[in-house]
């Protein structure tokens, strides 16, 4: 498959799955949860790179070990649910700082910071398209169970929702595609993407189905506008579109009702 | 029949006891008030009786089974008192709160069919919200808000209610209307359980009243004896109560 399709298909998977789950990270307001699993799928690059194992998998590992930290946490300390990302964050980058010396390919490490979506290899894809897919369908089966517990975690429980347990998988979810994503549009970038497309769709929409798929929407927009310029200017991925989603926040955020 | 009964209750935060051998049985079909002054552990015996909390000593049963082991979810709705304490910004609408009440009833995976959509519509129909089903939850006055949340509580057909401070933040007309609301949902069976500390709106819809002092004790009576009990106490000039 030649290097543009492969950047297509997988630029249009990520953009389904990251706003899917950024619209339950933003709505339990822990927009900082994907800075602490990207930063830790980053030590997971480092690492992987250091040991000669594949980045991408040894980034899912990181980030899924993470996402436990910051679940254990959480329920440590009840209601302080920011400690835990700031704890699992801090952790992260001291990690990727010891590991990120060790490394001897810095252009292959630099290309997780900021994502190289044009330089996938057909393995990274086959590995993207499994765990996107496997988040996907876990995503539309939790669906109303992710809701509730979103908009109300006390009546979710009442209602005999395995809020633990779905809590669990969430993260997991968040983790995997967090890692998955850090290699398209960079670990640096990636809660960006998570949060961005929710915040333009918050604007626009008029109900919860409405605005997951409003908020896919704008992921898509937001990603295939910056891969052309991409193509066309020969800048990084990452960076462009994360700065197409700010430009067309800014044009909306006018129309936001207070 | 009893459908909650609630046996030598012992429950104890890190630094101060809160329940204290607590005892009571709520009939079906019953409407009971559970008032106490702040921090007495109004909203903690509910958290208790849902499972949320687990008790130091005693025993809760839904239905003659433990509470710790019940799973007809779908016979109990819980309307929190945060239900309304949710961001203004929440991207959802009235009847998209409503469905996620079917959640007791339906496994875990399940999407909402026709038929769920026509109790969601018909549990808005009850709480005269129907108007407002496309309408997002933020938009809405304190009492829509609330009115939603009970249709919510609503839709699976519950057969006991509980609440925690309905009432609370919003103004005298719609907690008028709210009270009056429940009234008729008890008149036509549904057993009520709500934590009020405001029970002058309610004491006139409800059957019994559970009193828990300051050191965790309860005591059960009457609505109707609340009622002359207050106001023997008020013609002896005293302030007791708070209808």
């Amino acid at each position: 498959m030649a290097f543009m399709q492969r950047a297509v298909m997988v630029a249009v998977l990520i953009s389904i799955i990251t706003p899917m789950i950024g619209n339950v990270i933003v709505l339990k307001r822990l927009s900082t949860i994907g800075d602490a699993l990207s930063h830790a799928g980053l030590a997971g690059v480092a690492i992987g790179l250091c040991f000669g194992a594949d980045p991408v998998i040894s980034a899912v590992i990181m980030s899924i070990a993470a996402a436990l930290i910051i679940e254990f946490i959480r329920r440590k300390f009840e209601g302080y649910a920011e400690m835990a990302t700031a704890v699992t964050l801090s952790f992260a980058v001291g990690m990727t700082a010891v590991f990120s010396g060790f490394v001897k390919d810095a252009a292959s490490f630099n290309s997780f910071l900021f994502g190289s979506i044009v330089a996938i290899s057909q393995t990274e894809l086959y590995v993207t398209v499994i765990l996107c897919l496997v988040v996907l369908a876990a995503g539309i089966l939790l669906y109303r169970a992710l809701f509730f517990i979103t908009f109300d975690e006390q009546g979710a429980k009442a209602a005999g929702i395995p809020v633990g347990a779905v809590n669990t998988v969430f993260t997991l979810m968040t983790a995997v595609v967090v890692a998955v994503a850090s290699r398209t549009v960079g670990a640096l970038l990636i809660s960006s993407l998570m949060i961005i497309p929710v915040a333009c769709s918050m604007i626009v929409s008029k109900s919860y189905l409405g605005n997951l798929i409003m908020s896919v929407v704008f992921a898509l927009i937001f990603t295939i506008t910056g891969l052309i310029i991409t193509a066309l200017y020969d800048v990084r991925p990452g960076g462009t579109i994360v700065l197409t989603g700010i430009a067309v926040l800014i044009a909306l955020l006018p129309f936001k009702k207070r | 029949m009893s459908v909650l009964t609630v046996d030598k209750l012992n429950f104890s935060y890190p630094d101060k006891k809160i329940l204290n051998d607590l005892s009571f049985a709520v009939d079906e079909g019953d409407f009971l008030c559970v008032v106490g002054t702040n921090g007495t552990g109004k909203s903690t015996l509910l958290k208790l009786i849902l499972g949320f909390l687990a008790p130091d000593s005693g025993s809760i049963q839904i239905e003659g089974v433990p509470n710790d082991k019940f799973k007809n979810h779908g016979d109990i709705a819980y309307v929190s008192q945060k239900a309304t304490a949710f961001n203004r910004d929440f991207p959802a609408t009235a009847e998209e709160i409503v469905g996620l009440g079917l959640s007791g009833r339906l496994s875990l995976f399940k999407k909402l069919n026709a038929a769920n959509k026509a109790q969601v519509a018909e549990a808005l129909e009850r709480v005269g919200m129907s108007g407002y089903a496309k309408k997002l939850i933020g938009r809405l006055s304190g009492g829509q808000q609330q009115r939603v949340f009970i249709a919510r509580a609503l839709v699976s057909q519950p057969r006991i209610l509980f609440l925690d401070e309905p009432t609370v933040g919003i103004d005298a007309e719609a907690v008028d209307s709210i009270c009056c609301l429940l009234g008729e949902l008890n008149k036509n069976g549904l057993t009520i359980v709500m934590v009020t500390h405001d029970i002058s709106s309610t004491i006139y819809h409800a059957d019994k009243v559970l009193k828990i002092s300051e050191n965790g004790c309860g005591t059960l009576v009457s609505a109707h004896d609340y009622i002359a009990d207050f106001r023997f106490a008020h013609d002896r000039g005293s302030e007791h109560g708070n209808i």
